[in-house]
């Protein structure tokens, strides 16, 4: 007797799963019979063949930011028990089904409705520990002060201080290695027959009576160190807004829209979804207020440094096609300006850049002045390009392993890659948990070699960025070239988890390391644990430059058609200073560069830090101004007790018939890239107020557009519809001419996503992320 | 119980589980949301009682997410808005990405959409999660023996499968 092709107990055997009972008689059958042995050990490599394929097929890894949310809702379970201890209408718990080895497939959402319908009765102040206890639950983990308001601030923040040590230790718990009875225990039961269900009723681990004593005051307090701690504090020293990218953190979201319904049932008052939504996910950005109105009688100068990274603007870009409005920390007013090119002339001679400026009345505010300070760098062509000695720093940790981020850095790489030549050095070195030299300084003739390296890189492991930094300017010093580029591109999400961590020490770091004369581009990649504060501070301590990149076209703008813009430095530390004339400027405001404001003293000190331009680059600067004879709106400070502030002097000091007429007047100072004596511009800006030109309705179109997204109290008659129109009229035919397009359509995301909000460009509602109120 | 141990138990089963579920949620829901699914599943095992769940602990997985991709299926009309945001904003759909991607599947795992869902779902219990039949039964809400011969009919095909030539991606070969 044969056995049949179909016989089910041939795989059974094969998989070691037949029947102890069944084991006897099919064995004796097998052993007459050679066409099912044949089959038999064709099953067996098959099985092998599926189990070595299928297991190392690539799977959609869980993101950084998911496996924290599971973690992060470790504790909810206490939290929900004690929620429904103290809170009056709570049904039983709805846990995972009892003695039933199957649970029902909604149980999942009950509880999560449990969890929002536990909310006891809370007063304003509360409010905030009670979403960040929300948050902690199901993962959130950045959470941000709300340090504007005198009442929370002590609240929030001494729990903040307390608890940032437990957050280094709580990681520290997670990545010690699993303690051996509990890993014996999860073992035991997976050799154990699975019908076992004696199993269900014996507990694992005995509960801690500590842990059902604690006062319920420390249970909110502790949730707040979790939601802080474990996404936030072992990185920002800093409270940070944060977001949520919806592809991402769904679940998050679903939750966090629950906590809204909470937040504004307390509230009365409809708090904006898309701001609140921010709290599930690790991103960090740094809110800054708005520069304020300064009067010149008191204030007559405004001195800060360039900046030509354009990271937000594409950021912001993100958020948008994305379906949520930025949060207000992403959006830099700066950034968005500098994204774009403008025709400003070319500097002539020697020059490293030109400077040029022009007034136009205020869109937003008609009876106000807008001054457009442009500089443009001199160009370099791609064959005049000096040599250039790169050290690609790559982030391998396990966060970077998504398309949007290693892919992206590999391919965004691989095309700079491709313009580089003979004279040019090329060096990888990746960072994760350890630190390594995946290339060694290598000709840029030498392309399949590097794109070989790229290729192979994979990512996995924490990050120890400390260690590869050390080791990238190393590089980079060893193989310097005089003359020529030496720089440092550091492509990473910022998600910073090990060695060097603090984020003041690693600023030092860079710091230290940017007098070896070595620059640094900062390229950050990704979304859901996106670290844009931290990015922004290395380019800015680091001589360098900072990109966000979202997409492969963005990759080739900053790194193939920009490639001599990024590398190529033309001037360093550039500061601008003006002085306001009070003859005919009341008070003056600087849209933007809230970061990046220096004290009047250091405009002449070189020895302090200030931004860097490359080749090509264009950098703008808007000024809003209030003439003399308007209205100036009221400081933010108390009058003074003792003396009467000066008003708008009745006749200019020092006025001549030389400054007669003149706005303002501009200094500039900068230094050769390779350090040395700083060199000063002036310039004046005289004469009649003009309509604006093309470039200039862009620029204000962005502006506008940025103080819309950042709720800026000055945005006055601000309106996308006001945007739409500045800059469809302005769209050139330049070869940003399709990016200026592309803005075009971004302002219409984000008109209808602020419309479902409440009425464009009207004030938003209260903001919890900033901490202002209306 | 305290949230350390709680802690480090839910890790060892992330470590131990993460990958094999990632894969299983991947054949019913697709790798986009794939990790959602795993997500969740997680956090339905943090909010069980570990006394409940001891003992069969890969079953008990499956087992949730199994019923969270299935109820993320019902939910389709739900999902789509997402799945027209990934087209648009994700660099995932990008050309090149996407040619890069269809590169890096295997065969096996090619032929495997070739089979019915039930046959599928069993070659993946078994080989790609590692579960005994004990335990797919209890997955799969069938017998053991029923598994058994499901399991059976789906190698046997696979076999058929790979001894023609492939016409999609144009590969032959058998065993």
């Amino acid at each position: 007797m044969s056995i049949a092709p179909d016989d089910p107990r041939l795989t059974a055997y094969a998989l070691g799963e037949l029947d102890p009972e069944a084991l006897q008689a099919f064995r004796a059958e097998l052993a007459e019979d050679p066409r099912a042995r044949a089959e038999l050990s064709a099953l067996r490599e098959l099985g092998a063949r599926l189990e070595r394929e299928l297991r190392s097929e690539p799977v959609p890894a869980l993101s950084a930011a998911q496996r924290e949310a599971i973690l992060a809702a470790v504790r909810a379970p206490e939290l929900r028990r004690r929620a429904a201890a103290t809170g009056p209408n709570h049904g039983p718990l709805a846990t995972a089904p009892g003695a039933s080895p199957t649970p029902a497939p909604g149980s999942v959402a009950p509880e999560r409705r449990l969890i929002a319908s536990a909310t006891p009765p809370l007063r304003w102040r509360h409010v905030g520990l009670w979403m960040a206890a929300i948050v902690s639950m199901l993962g959130a983990s950045v959470w941000l002060l709300n340090w504007q308001q005198a009442d929370e601030q002590p609240v929030v923040a001494s729990a903040s201080t307390e608890t940032s040590a437990q957050a280094y230790e709580v990681t520290g718990i997670l990545r010690r290695p699993t303690p051996s009875g509990l890993r014996e225990a999860v073992e035991f039961g997976q050799m154990r027959e699975p019908d076992d269900h004696e199993v269900a009723g014996a507990p694992s681990v005995p509960p801690t009576p500590e842990a059902a004593a604690a006062p319920v005051a420390n249970l909110w307090g502790d949730a707040i160190g979790e939601a802080y701690g474990s996404g936030h504090g072992r990185l920002a020293s800093k409270p940070s807004a944060a977001t949520v990218d919806p592809r991402m953190q769904r679940l998050s979201e679903k939750t966090v829209r629950r906590a809204e319904a909470v937040f504004n049932d307390e509230q009365g008052a409809g708090a904006p979804p898309g701001q609140l939504a921010a709290l599930g996910n690790r991103e960090a950005y740094d809110a800054v207020g708005d520069n304020p109105f300064l009067r010149v009688a008191t204030e007559p100068r405004s001195t800060f440094s360039i900046d030509v990274d354009t990271a937000s603007y594409a950021l912001v870009r993100r958020f948008l096609s994305s379906g949520s409005l930025p949060p207000r920390g992403a959006v830099r007013i700066e950034e968005l300006l500098n994204y774009f090119s403008y025709r400003y002339p070319e500097p002539s001679g020697d020059e490293p850049f030109s400077v040029v400026a022009n007034l136009a009345q205020a869109p937003w505010a008609p009876e106000h002045q807008l001054v457009r300070i442009g500089l443009q760098a001199r160009h370099v062509a791609q064959g005049a390009r000096p040599p250039a000695n790169l050290v690609f720093l790559i982030d391998v940790s396990g966060s970077m392993n998504a398309p949007n981020k290693l892919e992206l850095v590999k391919y965004g790489l691989r095309r700079l890659t491709e313009s580089l030549g003979a004279r040019d050095r090329v060096a990888i070195v990746v960072y994760a948990g350890a630190s390594g030299l995946v290339l060694p300084a290598t000709a840029g003739s030498r392309k399949s070699e590097i794109q070989q390296a790229l290729a192979q890189l994979e990512a996995g492991g924490s990050t120890n960025g400390g260690q590869g930094i050390e080791l990238a300017y190393s590089l980079a010093t060893q193989n310097f070239i005089r003359g020529g580029v030496n720089r440092v591109l550091l492509a990473t999400d910022g998600d910073f988890n090990v060695g060097v961590t603090n984020q003041s020490d690693l600023v030092e770091l860079i710091q230290r390391k940017a007098k070896t004369g070595v620059f640094l581009s900062v390229l950050g990649f990704g979304a859901g644990n996106y670290q844009d504060s931290m990015l922004e501070k290395l380019a800015d301590k680091g001589n360098g430059n900072y990109a966000y990149v979202d997409e492969p076209a963005e990759a080739e703008k900053v790194l193939v058609e920009q490639a001599s813009g990024t590398l190529v430095t033309v001037a360093k530390d550039v500061k601008l200073q003006l002085e306001f004339n009070p003859a005919e400027v009341a008070a003056f405001r600087l849209l933007g560069y809230e970061n990046r404001l220096l004290q009047h003293q250091d405009f002449n000190d070189d020895s302090k830090d200030a931004g860097e331009v490359g080749a090509g680059h264009s950098v703008t600067a808007l000024y809003e101004i209030i003439p003399v004879g308007g209205t100036v709106p009221s400081a933010d400070v108390d009058p003074l007790k003792y003396q009467t502030p000066a008003a708008a002097p009745a006749s200019p000091p020092l006025g001549t018939a030389q400054t007669q007429g003149e706005w303002l007047n501009i200094k500039l100072r900068y230094q050769p890239p390779e350090g040395g004596a700083s060199r000063l511009k002036e310039l004046a800006l005289r004469g009649p107020v003009n309509a604006m030109n093309e470039d200039f309705r862009f620029a204000a179109a962005l502006a506008e557009f940025g103080m819309l997204l950042r709720g800026s109290p000055h945005r006055g008659q601000a309106s996308y519809e006001q945007v739409l129109q500045l800059a469809q009229g302005a769209l050139g035919d330049g070869k940003d001419r399709q990016a200026r397009e592309q803005f075009v359509e971004l302002v219409r995301s984000a008109r209808r996503l602020a419309g479902a909000e409440g009425p464009a460009g009207k004030p938003r509602p209260y903001d919890p992320l900033n901490g202002s109120l209306p | 119980m305290g949230a350390e141990p709680v802690q480090s138990w839910i890790q060892s089963a992330l470590d131990r589980y993460e990958a094999s579920l990632l894969r299983y949620a991947a054949g019913v829901v697709g790798s986009a949301a794939a990790p959602d699914v795993v997500q969740d599943t997680f956090l339905a095992l943090c909010r069980a009682e570990p006394e409940k769940v001891e003992g069969h602990l890969g079953p008990w997985l499956f087992v949730v997410c199994r019923n969270r991709a299935l109820e993320l299926l019902r939910e389709g009309s739900r999902l789509r808005p997402l799945e027209e945001q990934d087209v648009t904003g994700n660099p995932d759909s990008e050309p090149w990405r996407r040619v890069e991607r269809q590169q890096s599947f295997g065969r096996v795992q090619h032929l495997l959409q070739e089979l019915p869902d039930r046959q599928r779902e069993a070659v993946m219990l078994k080989f790609a999660a590692g579960l005994s039949y004990k335990e797919m039964a209890e997955v799969m809400e069938l017998s053991v023996s029923h598994v058994g011969v499901i399991l059976h009919t789906a190698l046997t095909r696979l076999r058929v499968l790979l001894a023609e030539p492939s016409e999609v991606l144009g590969v032959g070969g058998g065993l």
